[in-house]
C-alpha cells in the first residue's frame, strides 16, 4: 500500500508502547534502565521559567529606597494614598554594584535570606526590542519597534518568543530545546515540561513538550488486565495512530500519543508518596507552589527521566493590576516568593542548585504613573528576578530607569519605560549557560545580533 | 470532467508493473432476467496491487472467486445497488461505460457521456495508430455499458437514490467507488484524491442524514437522532429558521448581594454540602447556579442554536468569575448573549459597556476623568480591550479576514496607544447603580451588578477625543452621546465585519475557514440585504446555510474544530441519551475545569484560548489552545467516567438534582452485531463518517467482550468511538 508517511509517524516509537508499565515505555525508547543510571548525575542543568501573567508591576517589586530616587518614585504613584508603597515597609537591599540603596516588596521577605547568600539577582528594566531603542529613536520611523506595545496576548507572545517584529510559532524554550537536544544524546524524552498548560514559550519546531498537571494523576484510568480492557487499550492507542487527511484529527493524535509516550514514565514520579521534597513546599500550598514541587520532583527523578538538560514553565496569573494593585501584589509576591523559597531551598537539598536557575518573564512592566482605581496600566519595561547557585545574585543587572515622568526613559509622561535591555540579550545569557552552542545562539534568538551584548554576565 | 484530464495525462512512461488482474469474459455481459430490476455491484479489492474493482455480473464475480483474475482480489463487502438496463431505470438515467486498460491493468467507469466518447474516440484513434506500427494497443478500450445511473443536480442526489463517492489514486491510475462515507474517509486518510459524487444510484440517501448531524455539530450543544430526524423531516434551511424564532431559555436574574458575604453565607468545610449555610455561598458568591443553568439549558433546552451562539459571544465578550464571582452579575450578563445572540450586534457592545460585570470586570466602572494634580489618568483597560477584543482587532483586515499590509510589507495597526488614551475618556465617570436602583450623586464604589451602569456627570472627561479613522469625538458633549458616538465610531470600522464574522465561523464551524467563506459571511454582517450593518440573525444564518458549512463530506485538511469541553460534554449526553443536570460535569471529579474550561471563568479576557492559536502545522486551530498531554488525558478519562463508569447518583444539595445516567439499553440491543452498534455511533457521532478502519479496530474491541455481556459491549463502543480523534475533532 503507498503509505503517505506524516511528521506524526516520527512519534511512533513513543506512541506504541504496548504496555502501561514504566518498563515498557523505557523499552520503547531505547533506554533501558542500565543506561538511565549511568547518565552521571553532575551533568544536568534546567531552566525554570516562573510567567507572570498579566504584566507584573515591577515597580513596586524593586523600589528606589534613598533620598533622591523615594520621593521620586512615590510621587509618581501618588503617594502611600495611591499606589506607593511607605518607605518603612520596604526590605532594604544594597546591591552590589549599586552606589545607592533600594528596597524589596515586604512580601519579598521569604527571598531575603537567598538574596543575602547572592543567589537571587534582579535584571532592570528588560524589555521586548527590535533593536536598541533610544527615545528619541521612538519617533523615528526608520527604527523598528515591537508590534502592538502595551497588548497583553501580542507581549506575551513576544516576550516568549522572543520576537518581536514578527508572528512567531515557536518560543524560546521550545528552540532552546531544538538546538541543545544533542545534549541529552540518545535519550528522546520530551525536554521540555510545561506545568501550565500550553504556551508559546516551550513550543519548538521538533515536538518536545510534555505538559503535566500541577497536581493529580498523568495517565489513563479505567482500565484492567482482562483481555476484553486490554483489547480496549489496545485499541485505543491504534485509534491514535491511524493516520488521516485532517489536519487538526492529526493533530488531536499527536497531543494523545505524546502524553501516552510519557505518562508511564512521569506518573509514579509525580503522584508516588514524597517525603523528601514534599515537606519542604509546606508554606507554598498554592498553584504555584504546587507547580514547582512538581518541578522539583522531576529534577529529582532526573536519572529516571535520563535527560541532562530540561526547560520547565510554570505560571501564575492575576497580575493585571489597573485596580486594587496593593492587595492583589499582597497576595500575589507573597504565593510567588513563598513558592520560589521553598524551591530554591528542594534544589539545595538535591545538590542540584547551581544546576537549576530559575527566573521570571512577565506580558510588560506597568506604568510608573497611577490610574484611576488604585492600579497601573500597560506599560513596556521592567524588572525581573534569577535565582539560583550559578546566579551571581545580591546585585542588580542592566540599568534602573530614570522615574521622572516624561524623563529620558519614559516614552510619554506615564511612566512607560523603554527598556534598556533586551529579552533576546536575557534568554541568551540563560542559554548560552544551558549550553547553548555560540553558532546555534542566532537560531535561538534571531535578532540577537542586533544587540552589542549576548551575556549580561548575571550567571556564571 | 476531473476523471478525463487525468485519463489522458497517463503517459506509457508512468507503467511499472504489467499484471493481468482480471479476464474479461464474455459470459459476463449476458443479459439478466427481466426480473432483477436491480442488482449488486459488487467490490473487490487486490491485496498485492492496493486496486479496487467493481463487477456488476454475479457470474463475473463468481469467476474472480475463483480465481480467474489472479489470485490476489478478494471482497470488500462494500456493495451496492444498480439498475442494470435503461428500462429497470428512472428517467434521465445514463448508461455507465467500463473501460479497461492494459497499460495501466485497471478499470474505468463514468456515466459521462462526453467522457464515455473521448474513451472511445481516443480508442479508435490510437488502436488504428498502433496497428498501423505494428504495435499492441495498451491504451483505455470500451468493454461494456454495466449498468444505469443518474447524476447528481445541484450536488445532490434524488429521492430514492443515493450518491457514489469516488476517490482516485494517480500514482496508480485506480480508482475506488463507494456509497460509504466510511470507505471514502479511509482512501482520503491514504491521500487517494477525494472527487465526489458523481453518480447517483438507487438506494436511501446517507448523504442528507449526514448533512443533518454534521449541522447539529455546528448549531447545536450535540446531535440527536430526533433532532437530525426533524432536520431531514422539514430540511435544513427550515430547520434554522425554526431555530432562529424558537422562545429563548434563560438565566436565574437573582437580586443585589452584598459584595462580601455574611458570615452566615461563607463555605464551611466542617459542614457537608447539603448545610444551608454552605449552600448559601455556593449559590449567592459562586457562579454554581449560573453554570448549572447553562448546562440544563445545553442538554434540555429546544433554543439550541440561540445557546450555542450565546456561548460563542461570551467567548468573545468575556468577562469571567475569577473577578465576578457574584451569580447575580454573571447571570444577567450571560443573559445579554442570549437576548442578543439574533440582534445586532451594535446594541450587544452597547449592551455590555454598560453592564456592571463587565464595568468591574475591565475598569470602566468609576474610572474618572483624569486628575493632574494626583496625577491620575482615565483607567485604560476597557478602552483597550474593546478595540483589541470586541470591535476591531489590532491590524487592519480585508473583508475575507487577512490582514492588510501597507506597500513595505509591515502590519498596519488599526489604534494606537494615544487612541486607547482618548477613547478612555469617553469611558469615564459611570458608576454602579445604588441598592435598589437609582443613580449615585458620586462613584459608588459599593459594586451593583443588579442594574446597568449610570454616568456621574461630574466625573466625565467632557475634553475632546479623537477615535478610529480620526474622528474627532468634540468637547462639551454629554456623556451618553460621547459614549453613543464611540460605538458607533468602532462599530462602523471596516474591521468589526470580519473580525466578528470569522470568530463566529471558528467557534459554530471550522477553525481555518477559507477567506471566501469569511468575506461572504462579512459582507452579510455588513449589510443584511436590508441595509442594516451587524444584523447578528442573519450572520449566523448565512454562517450555517453557507456551502463550506453543508454538505455530507468535507475533504480539505484545515476544514473542522476540535470539540471544546463543553461540547465534548454535551454531545457525549445528549447523543447517548442520558438523563442528567449536569453536575457532575461541573462538579464532579471529571469535569470541565479538569478538560482546560472552567465555564465561565476564562483565565483572561482573552478566552480559554485565542481565536490565532495555531496547531504545528500553522492551521488556526483555536481550541487546540487548550488541548495538552495532560487535558487530553482529562477527556479520555471523562469519557472512561462516564462511559465505562457507573451512573452518578443525584446531588442531595441541589433541589431537583437528577444526576447523570445513560439509558444503555438501545445500545445494547445492537451488542449482538458490534458492526451495526459502531455504524449507528459513527452516524451520531461522526455524521456516519467514522473511517472504516477506525470502526475495524472498534468492532474487533468490542467482539473481545463475551456476547452475552452486552453491556459492557456497549459501553466499549462508545468509549472508543467518542475517544477517536476523528469525533473530537468536527469535520
Amino acid at each position: 500500500m503507498a503509505h503517505i508517511i506524516t511528521r506524526r509517524r516520527l512519534l511512533q516509537g513513543i506512541s506504541s508502547a504496548g504496555a502501561l508499565t514504566a518498563a515498557g515505555t523505557l523499552e520503547v525508547l531505547g533506554l533501558s534502565n542500565a543506561l538511565a543510571q549511568t547518565v552521571p548525575a553532575s551533568d544536568y542543568k534546567a531552566l525554570v521559567c516562573i510567567f507572570l501573567f498579566g504584566g507584573n508591576d515591577a515597580n513596586n517589586l524593586v523600589v528606589p529606597n534613598d533620598a533622591a530616587g523615594y520621593p521620586l518614585y512615590s510621587a509618581a504613584r501618588g503617594g502611600t494614598a495611591g499606589i506607593a508603597l511607605a518607605q518603612t515597609e520596604l526590605i532594604s537591599i544594597n546591591p552590589k554594584s549599586k552606589s545607592t540603596a533600594f528596597g524589596f516588596h515586604p512580601q519579598l521577605a521569604p527571598l531575603k535570606p537567598v538574596w543575602d547568600a547572592s543567589q537571587l539577582a534582579v535584571l532592570c528594566n528588560v524589555g521586548t526590542l527590535v533593536e536598541p531603542l533610544t527615545k528619541a529613536d521612538y519617533s523615528d520611523i526608520k527604527k523598528a519597534k515591537p508590534e502592538q506595545l502595551f497588548s497583553h496576548a501580542d507581549q506575551q507572545n513576544q516576550w516568549q518568543a522572543a520576537i518581536s517584529n514578527d508572528f512567531s510559532r515557536t518560543g524560546w524554550g521550545g528552540r532552546l530545546a531544538d538546538v541543545t537536544g544533542k545534549l541529552n544524546g540518545v535519550q528522546t524524552f520530551p525536554m521540555v515540561t510545561s506545568i501550565a498548560g500550553s504556551a508559546l514559550f516551550t513550543a519548538g519546531v521538533s515536538p518536545r513538550v510534555v505538559a503535566i498537571p500541577s497536581t493529580g494523576s498523568f495517565g489513563l484510568s479505567g482500565f484492567n488486565t482482562t483481555a476484553a480492557s486490554q483489547a480496549r487499550l489496545n485499541a485505543l492507542k491504534v485509534l491514535s495512530n491511524l493516520d488521516s487527511a485532517n489536519d487538526f484529527v492529526r493533530e488531536s493524535d499527536d497531543v494523545i500519543a505524546q502524553g501516552l509516550g510519557a505518562s508511564d514514565t512521569l506518573n509514579p514520579i509525580i503522584t508516588a508518596t514524597n517525603t523528601t521534597i514534599t515537606p519542604i513546599f509546606v508554606n507554598a500550598k498554592t498553584s504555584i507552589g504546587n507547580q514547582l514541587l512538581q518541578v522539583a520532583k522531576l529534577i529529582e527523578a532526573r536519572n529516571t527521566i535520563g535527560l541532562k538538560r530540561q526547560v520547565f514553565f510554570v505560571s501564575i496569573g492575576g497580575f493585571d493590576t489597573h485596580t486594587g494593585e496593593i492587595a492583589t501584589h499582597n497576595n500575589l509576591y507573597n504565593q510567588v516568593a513563598q513558592a520560589m523559597k521553598a524551591f530554591y531551598d528542594a534544589t539545595v537539598q538535591m545538590g542540584v542548585a547551581s544546576q537549576v536557575t530559575t527566573f521570571t518573564m512577565t506580558d510588560f512592566g506597568r506604568t510608573l504613573k497611577q490610574a484611576s482605581g488604585g492600579g497601573s496600566d500597560h506599560g513596556w519595561g521592567n524588572h525581573q528576578l534569577m535565582m539560583g547557585g550559578a546566579v551571581k545574585g545580591g546585585d542588580f543587572y542592566g540599568q534602573f530607569p530614570n522615574h521622572t515622568l516624561g524623563g529620558p526613559d519614559d516614552l510619554s509622561t506615564n511612566g512607560r519605560f523603554i527598556p534598556t535591555t533586551s529579552v533576546d540579550q536575557y534568554g541568551a545569557t540563560l542559554a548560552k549557560w544551558f549550553g547553548v552552542a555560540a553558532s546555534d545562539l542566532s537560531t535561538v534568538f534571531p535578532n540577537i545580533g542586533r544587540f552589542s551584548n549576548s551575556d549580561l554576565g548575571f550567571l556564571v | 470532467m476531473q476523471s478525463s484530464a487525468h485519463i489522458n495525462k497517463i503517459s506509457q512512461t508512468s507503467l511499472t508493473t504489467i499484471y493481468i488482474a482480471v479476464v474479461l469474459m464474455s459470459a459476463a455481459f449476458v443479459p439478466l432476467s427481466a426480473a432483477a430490476a436491480v442488482v449488486d455491484s459488487i467490490e473487490f479489492y487486490n491485496t498485492r496491487l492496493n486496486h479496487y474493482f467493481r463487477t456488476e455480473a454475479a457470474s463475473e464475480a463468481t469467476s474472480i472467486d475463483n480465481g480467474s483474475a489472479g489470485p490476489d482480489w478478494v471482497r470488500t463487502g462494500q456493495n451496492y445497488k444498480v439498475w442494470r438496463t435503461a428500462a429497470d431505470a428512472p428517467a434521465g438515467a445514463l448508461p455507465v461505460c467500463r473501460f479497461y486498460s492494459y497499460g495501466f491493468n485497471t478499470h474505468f467507469f463514468t456515466a459521462s457521456t462526453g467522457e464515455c466518447n473521448l474513451l472511445k474516440n481516443n480508442e479508435a484513434r490510437d488502436r488504428a495508430a498502433a496497428l498501423a506500427a505494428g504495435q499492441s494497443y495498451t491504451g483505455w478500450q470500451f468493454e461494456a455499458i454495466v449498468s444505469y445511473a443518474l447524476f447528481p443536480v445541484n450536488g445532490k442526489c434524488a429521492a430514492g437514490t443515493q450518491p457514489v463517492y469516488r476517490n482516485y489514486a494517480g500514482f496508480m491510475i485506480n480508482h475506488r467507488f463507494s456509497t460509504a462515507l466510511s470507505a471514502y474517509q479511509d482512501m482520503n486518510d491514504q491521500s487517494w484524491i477525494p472527487e465526489g459524487a458523481n453518480l447517483c444510484v438507487p438506494g436511501t440517501s446517507l448523504a442528507e442524514a449526514s448533512d443533518a448531524y454534521r449541522l447539529l455539530q455546528q448549531a447545536s450543544f450535540g446531535a440527536t437522532e430526533a433532532q437530525a430526524n426533524r432536520i431531514q423531516s422539514i430540511g435544513v434551511t427550515a430547520w434554522v429558521d425554526e431555530q432562529l424564532a424558537m422562545p429563548k431559555s434563560s438565566y436565574p436574574q437573582s437580586l443585589y448581594v452584598s459584595y462580601t458575604a455574611p458570615t452566615t453565607c461563607t463555605n464551611d468545610g466542617t459542614k457537608p454540602a447539603t448545610d444551608p449555610q454552605n449552600i448559601c455561598a455556593r449559590d449567592n458568591y459562586t457562579l454554581f447556579p449560573i453554570q448549572y443553568a447553562f448546562m440544563q439549558n445545553a442538554l434540555n433546552g429546544d433554543d439550541q442554536l440561540r445557546q450555542r451562539v450565546a456561548f460563542a459571544l461570551s467567548q468573545i465578550l468575556v468577562t469571567s468569575g475569577v473577578e465576578i464571582f457574584h451569580p447575580y452579575g454573571m447571570g444577567r450578563y450571560q443573559q445579554l448573549m442570549l437576548d442578543n445572540a439574533f440582534g445586532n450586534y451594535k446594541d450587544l457592545l452597547m449592551a455590555v459597556t454598560l453592564s456592571p460585570a463587565m464595568g468591574r470586570y475591565l475598569d470602566m466602572a468609576n474610572s474618572k476623568k483624569p486628575d493632574p494634580a494626583r496625577g491620575i489618568s482615565a483607567n485604560e483597560n476597557y478602552g483597550r480591550e474593546i478595540m483589541q477584543l470586541f470591535s476591531i482587532g489590532l491590524y487592519e483586515l480585508n473583508l475575507d479576514g487577512s490582514i492588510k499590509r501597507d506597500i513595505n510589507g509591515a502590519l498596519i495597526p488599526s489604534y494606537s496607544q494615544t487612541t486607547v488614551e482618548n477613547i478612555a475618556r469617553v469611558f469615564t465617570g459611570w458608576t454602579y447603580q445604588l441598592v435598589g436602583g437609582g443613580v449615585p450623586t458620586a462613584a459608588n464604589g459599593n459594586v451593583n451588578y443588579e442594574f446597568p451602569m449610570v454616568v456621574v456627570a461630574v466625573n466625565h472627561d467632557t475634553g475632546a477625543k479623537t477615535v478610529l479613522n480620526g474622528v474627532v469625538i468634540p468637547a462639551g458633549q454629554t456623556p451618553d452621546k460621547d459614549l453613543n458616538d464611540a460605538i458607533n465610531n468602532l462599530f462602523t470600522h471596516q474591521n468589526v465585519a470580519p473580525f466578528i464574522s470569522k470568530q463566529l465561523i471558528q467557534k459554530l464551524v471550522s477553525g481555518d475557514p477559507a477567506p471566501a467563506y469569511v468575506a461572504r459571511i462579512a459582507a452579510i454582517f455588513n449589510d443584511n440585504g436590508q441595509s442594516v450593518r451587524g444584523d447578528l440573525r442573519a450572520v449566523v444564518r448565512a454562517i450555517l446555510l453557507d456551502p463550506e458549512a453543508r454538505g455530507e463530506i468535507k475533504t480539505a485538511a484545515t476544514y473542522g474544530r476540535l470539540k471544546d469541553p463543553v461540547l465534548l460534554a454535551t454531545s457525549m449526553l445528549r447523543g447517548l441519551g442520558a438523563t442528567s443536570d449536569g453536575y457532575a460535569v461541573l462538579r464532579g471529579g471529571s469535569n470541565l475545569s479538569g478538560m482546560g474550561l472552567n465555564l465561565f471563568n476564562s483565565p483572561t479576557v482573552f478566552n480559554y484560548y485565542s481565536p490565532d492559536y495555531q496547531i504545528s502545522n500553522g492551521k488556526f486551530g483555536p481550541e487546540f489552545g487548550i488541548l495538552t498531554s495532560t487535558t487530553a488525558f482529562a477527556r479520555t478519562n471523562f469519557f472512561n467516567t462516564y462511559i465505562m463508569g457507573n451512573a452518578i447518583a443525584a446531588e442531595p444539595s441541589v433541589q431537583g438534582s437528577v444526576g447523570t445516567s445513560i439509558n444503555w439499553a438501545p445500545w445494547q440491543a445492537l451488542a449482538a452485531t458490534p458492526a451495526a452498534l459502531v455504524d449507528k455511533l459513527s452516524t451520531i457521532f461522526v455524521h456516519g463518517a467514522l473511517s472504516a478502519t477506525a470502526q475495524k479496530k472498534i468492532v474487533d474491541a468490542v467482539n473481545s467482550v463475551a456476547a452475552t455481556d452486552t453491556l459492557t459491549r456497549a459501553k466499549t463502543a462508545a468509549y472508543l468511538v467518542l475517544n477517536a480523534s476523528q469525533t473530537q475533532v468536527e469535520h
